[in-house]
């Protein structure tokens, strides 16, 4: 006799799902920073426009990536977000539209496009490729 | 095997056969024993079978056979301890569901039927339940819910229906029986031995559990078992005690399984159960002014726990690839030796108190030969000190990975950060210039189209667009105000690449460490200021890391080398390719957008890994191409159409290219030919260093083809261009880290286990290599530091040239014998540079016909207006690269001081100034 189904998320226990604050926290650093940039410098001002700077957008893109190697992590994250720095600030600066308020701004929308984006992966749960990757060991039935 | 009794209880209808193991150790824990065996014949679904195994205690198995009849008594064969008490257990066990329950725990008559409806699935490899806590004498009103686990119990914070869980609290869990006979059992390595709390040994069985089955761990709160707790158990002090020893056993899990997976559910706790937890105790508190001891408790506990895991002895990093069922008796218990772990961070900071006074002794004025001459003998000190503590850290069996880390920092802040400190003004000509573009982008808001000096960086701004977003976002005025901090940072930049290509390929933690050491002792090239080319390094390892890791070879068939190490290197958790195309071409645009040089050798690498079929990176091959000719064509047009006849004419001469940048040992100063040599030693002794290791890892170097086809990679960029005389540094710069990991195999070549390695061997490595790297570091110093006269500005050297800038109309020409000078960074994009050692036939009219040739060459700038400098780093740096004879640099400056085209405009001490009167006899805009 089968045992009674219980029905249960079929993803694992995803860190990411667990992930909402800092998901929220890394949408808000981009305004919360364009918004420093509007006051006098302080050395907080600094802190948060460095610090989204270097690691928002990249650390919006990794939610996409399951869980990994915190150094691979790290150096993902530092690398893609001076990425879209770069890229976001040397289109803005070709346009002759240059401002620093301008590639903060654009900034700040990518990285929380990317989270929203990101929240959407986290319900559909574990893209199928994921799963198939993994190896398996059929089970005996109890 | 058994000698016990073993009576098959009555099965009810559910086709899952029960086995409950129950483990004890004590006689005074009679009682309750008796009220969990008990509870087991209570149950709605009674087991079909109950184990218990006494722990080396003949009268409690004596008594336990005559109390308990119908139960399969039998004593623990292994060693003392609740791990190898429940392996025992589990092969005296039957049926299909293996549970355990605590001698002083009560289950639930629900219990098993809980348990039994949780496995739903082929993919259910075990289900646990919830274990409250039944404190005898009540729950202190200090003890936070959310540190339960201390007293073995559920904490508050877990989910209240069946969901997913990475493990289980041991009190209260059952597996599948052929799951746990196919791991192997418990690690006997860990869980507690009679009243010590060593813990832990379900978190890291229930990993196992997943990682090797793939299937997944259920947790249902309907499966209930009440646990007792002895007034004892809800002291502070036990409280203390077992929040530390959890940190520790949580280290050694984390060693074992790796740090990702012990913690992942540490990190969710810790981040937002522990602070509800504080916010409800101090609202409690307000009603009940006893509450808030809770919020403390948990604050407390947090900090014990930390404490034990920061201080926990970390075993061997090559348990990193995960070890296999039969190497678990391979994992050694950890043994405290509480002097020795204090050893290395003592010596750390000895050497970093060593550079900070050395840092007050400098005086910048005696540089004769660089900083080697300036700084003091405790500089010296410091950094020996440093290197002996590395080496003999990195041969140690067990070593924090902090520890190294530190000691890698430390290393950067020592070598790197020191002219940070010590001048008052940007090192290196070159960094002016680099902010002089940064601060022009932010005042203009868009890319100049000029057609000066500067016109290389308006082709390629990403650099530079970075830097203006940081410096206008943080509202500093000018990257001037933490360009300095170039060095440090991006060397720090550089480690987590570094780490991840390694340990792609090496599992041995010696190698690994050794290789990043190495890697900062040859990097000698002094690219790592404030630059495109520093930054483009970064991303440039970033991607060759990426396709390593996250590329599959092109060969099929995976082969295993002696370390465990899958061919062409670990693999894991590749993500779609999708996604990986999708990062790639982000980071490759940024590399094709921000620097000349840089794609080339990225496509030179790609296509060398393509080719070898080390890598199917084809993808990411065609999209370097496609972005940097792309982006060339779109926006560095213009300097490619005014520079193509030098591009083209050096084209194809790898000879001359190379020979460019080699300095004229016979003209530079005695000083400068001895700086080169350390150069060429220090490059030569990295690649020797190499070749030993590839030789003495010669069978097992075919997984690491990919790291030697990298070293090789950049050499073909030397056919394509001399760049500006220094192709041959970049091309030793972009192999480096990749000879450095083979040079650390000249140290550790075989991947063997460390703790087979006898303590003299251990002990001659450690002095071969800090003897090695102490000569390197030497070589590195004199290489990297011993042109420091040329590249540090006085102060007042400054002020002068600052002058200049602020007071020369737009259009006019600077000029000087070389181009040692902050230039370009003050209204840089106004002026035109003309420095006379980069044009030779120039300058050898000049030395016919000083005053007359300059005359005429200043006089022809686009305003009319030209100014010649004089200075301080002029003189040093003609006279250290022999770019004039000696005493022809005076003989020049007293003919343009006599002739009456020019005329003095500012001076001082470092620096002197000429304008060049023209013809038409405009008025001068002021002097001092």
């Amino acid at each position: 006799m089968k045992p009674p189904l219980i029905l249960l998320d079929t993803s694992r226990p995803s860190r990411r799902s667990r992930s909402a604050a800092v998901a929220v926290t890394l949408a808000l650093l981009g305004w919360v920073a364009l918004a420093l940039t509007y006051l006098a410098p302080t050395a907080f001002r600094t802190f948060i426009v460095v610090t989204f700077v270097l690691i928002g957008p990249g650390a919006a893109i990794t939610g996409y990536l399951r869980e990994r190697d915190p150094v691979e992590e790290l150096m993902l994250v530092l690398a893609s977000s001076t990425a879209c720095g770069a890229l976001v600030g040397e289109a803005v600066y070709l346009a002759g539209a240059g401002s620093p308020r301008l590639v903060l701004l654009l900034l700040a929308a990518l990285t929380t496009a990317l989270v929203a984006g990101s929240r959407d992966e986290i319900r559909r749960g574990v893209p199928r490729a994921w799963k198939r990757a993994r190896p398996r060991v059929r089970m005996a039935k109890p | 095997m058994s000698d016990g009794v073993t009576v098959v209880m009555e099965r009810t209808d559910t086709s899952v056969a029960v086995t409950v193991i129950v483990c004890s150790y004590t006689l005074r824990r009679w009682s309750l024993l008796e009220r969990a065996i008990t509870s087991l014949e209570d149950q709605t679904v009674a087991p079909e079978r109950v184990v218990l195994v006494t722990d080396h205690c003949a009268p409690l198995e004596r008594r336990a056979r005559e109390r308990f009849p119908d139960v399969t008594v039998v004593s623990n064969t292994g060693g003392r301890g609740l791990s190898e008490a429940r392996n025992t257990g589990l092969a005296h066990a039957g049926g299909d569901v293996v549970a355990f329950l605590d001698d002083d725990a009560v289950a639930a008559p629900g219990w098993i039927a809980a348990l039994c409806a949780g496995y739903t699935g082929e993919d259910v490899l075990g289900v646990g339940g919830q274990v409250d806590p039944d404190f005898e004498a009540g729950r202190p009103p200090w003890f936070p819910p959310e540190f339960d686990w201390v007293v073995g119990c559920s904490h508050s914070g877990l989910p209240g229906a069946p969901a997913p869980v990475r493990n289980f609290v041991g009190a209260n869990m059952s597996f599948r029986r052929d799951v746990l006979d196919d791991l192997g059992g418990f690690r006997s390595e860990l869980g507690r031995v009679g009243t010590v709390p060593v813990g832990c040994e379900e978190t890291e069985l229930c990993i196992r559990a997943v990682e090797r089955n793939g299937g997944r761990l259920v947790y249902d709160p309907g499966a209930r078992v009440r646990h007792t707790v002895p007034p004892e158990r809800a002291s502070w002090s036990y409280f203390r005690r077992r929040c530390f020893s959890e940190g520790r056993s949580k280290a050694v899990v984390a060693s074992l399984r790796g740090s990702d997976r012990a913690l992942s559910d540490e990190r969710g706790y810790v981040l937002r159960t522990l602070p509800r937890g504080v916010v409800d105790a101090l609202r409690d508190a307000i009603r009940r002014p006893g509450r808030s001891g809770a919020a403390v408790a948990i604050a407390a506990g947090l900090g014990a726990t930390t404490a034990g895991y920061l201080t926990a002895p970390a075993t061997a990093a090559e348990a990193r690839p995960g070890p296999q069922p039969g190497d678990l008796a391979a994992a050694p218990a950890p043994t405290p030796r509480p002097w020795r772990a204090w050893v290395h961070p003592v010596a750390l900071l000895a050497a970093l108190l060593c550079w900070a006074s050395s840092l007050r002794a400098v005086n910048l004025a005696h540089m004769n030969l660089g900083l080697v001459s300036a700084l003091p003998t405790t500089y010296w000190l410091g950094l020996v000190l440093l290197t002996v503590s590395f080496a003999a850290l990195v041969c140690e069996r067990r070593t924090p990975r902090w520890l190294l880390v530190a000691h890698v920092v430390a290393l950067i802040a020592m070598l790197h950060a020191t002219p940070a400190v010590l001048y008052p003004t940007l090192r290196y000509a070159w960094t002016w210039k680099h902010v002089g573009v940064v601060d022009s982008l932010l005042r203009s808001g868009h890319v100049a189209t000029g057609t000066n000096e500067l016109a290389i960086y308006k082709g390629w701004p990403g650099f530079f667009a970075l830097n203006a977003v940081l410096t206008g976002g943080t509202g500093a005025g000018s990257a001037a105000s933490y360009a300095a901090w170039g060095p440090p940072i991006f060397n720090l930049l550089l480690l987590p690449p570094l780490l991840v290509i390694f340990q792609t390929f090496s599992a041995d933690r010696r190698r690994v460490w050794t290789a990043v050491w190495l890697f900062y002792l040859g990097s000698w090239v002094g690219q790592d200021y404030f630059s495109p080319q520093a930054y483009d390094f970064v991303l440039y390892l970033t991607v060759i890391a990426l396709c390593l890791r996250w590329l599959p070879a092109v060969e099929s068939r995976s082969r295993v080398d002696v370390a465990g190490i899958p061919s062409g290197g670990v693999q894991l958790d590749r993500p779609p390719r999708r996604q990986v195309l999708l990062i790639m071409a982000l980071l490759v645009l940024a590399i094709a957008s921000t620097h000349q040089l840089t794609p080339v050798a990225l496509i030179s690498a790609l296509a060398l890994l393509w080719v070898f079929r080390a890598r199917r990176c084809g993808a990411v091959l065609v999209l370097a191409i496609v972005c940097t000719v792309g982006w060339a064509a779109l926006f560095g047009r213009s300097f490619l159409d005014q520079n193509m006849h030098s591009i083209l004419a050096s084209f194809g001469q790898p000879f001359g290219n190379s020979e460019a940048g080699l300095v004229n040992a016979s003209a530079a100063s005695r000083t400068q030919a001895l700086v080169a040599q350390a150069d060429r030693f220090l490059s030569a002794a990295l690649w020797m260093l190499g070749l030993v290791g590839l030789w003495r890892r010669r069978g097992s170097v075919r997984p690491e083809l990919p790291l030697m086809l990298l070293a090789f990679a950049p050499l073909p960029i030397v056919v394509a261009n001399n760049y500006g005389g220094e192709i041959l540094f970049r091309v030793y710069m972009f192999g480096l880290p990749f000879v450095a990991f083979f040079a650390a195999a000249a140290f550790f070549p075989s991947a063997a286990r460390s703790r087979s390695v006898s303590p003299v061997r251990a002990l001659r490595t450690a002095t071969a290599l800090g003897l090695t790297c102490t000569v390197l570091l030497g070589a590195f110093v004199f290489a990297y530091y011993g042109k420091e006269q040329a590249n540090y500005f006085t102060p007042t050297q400054v002020r002068a040239t600052n002058w200049l800038y602020d007071h020369a109309p737009d259009g006019s020409l600077i000029a000087g014998i070389t181009g040692d000078l902050p230039w370009g960074y003050r209204n840089g994009d106004r002026f035109a540079f003309e420095f006379l050692d980069e044009d030779p036939p120039e300058l050898a009219r000049v030395r016919r016909d000083p005053a007359g040739e300059l005359g005429r060459l200043l006089a022809s700038s686009a305003s009319g207006r030209g100014y010649l400098v004089f200075a301080r780093s002029i003189d040093v740096d003609v006279h250290m690269r022999g770019v004039l004879n000696p005493g022809e640099l005076e003989r020049i400056e007293r003919a343009v001081a006599g002739s009456p085209t020019f005329r003095i405009l500012y001076s001082n001490r470092d620096a002197t100034v000429y304008e060049v009167v023209a013809s038409t006899a405009r008025t001068s805009t002021g002097g001092s």
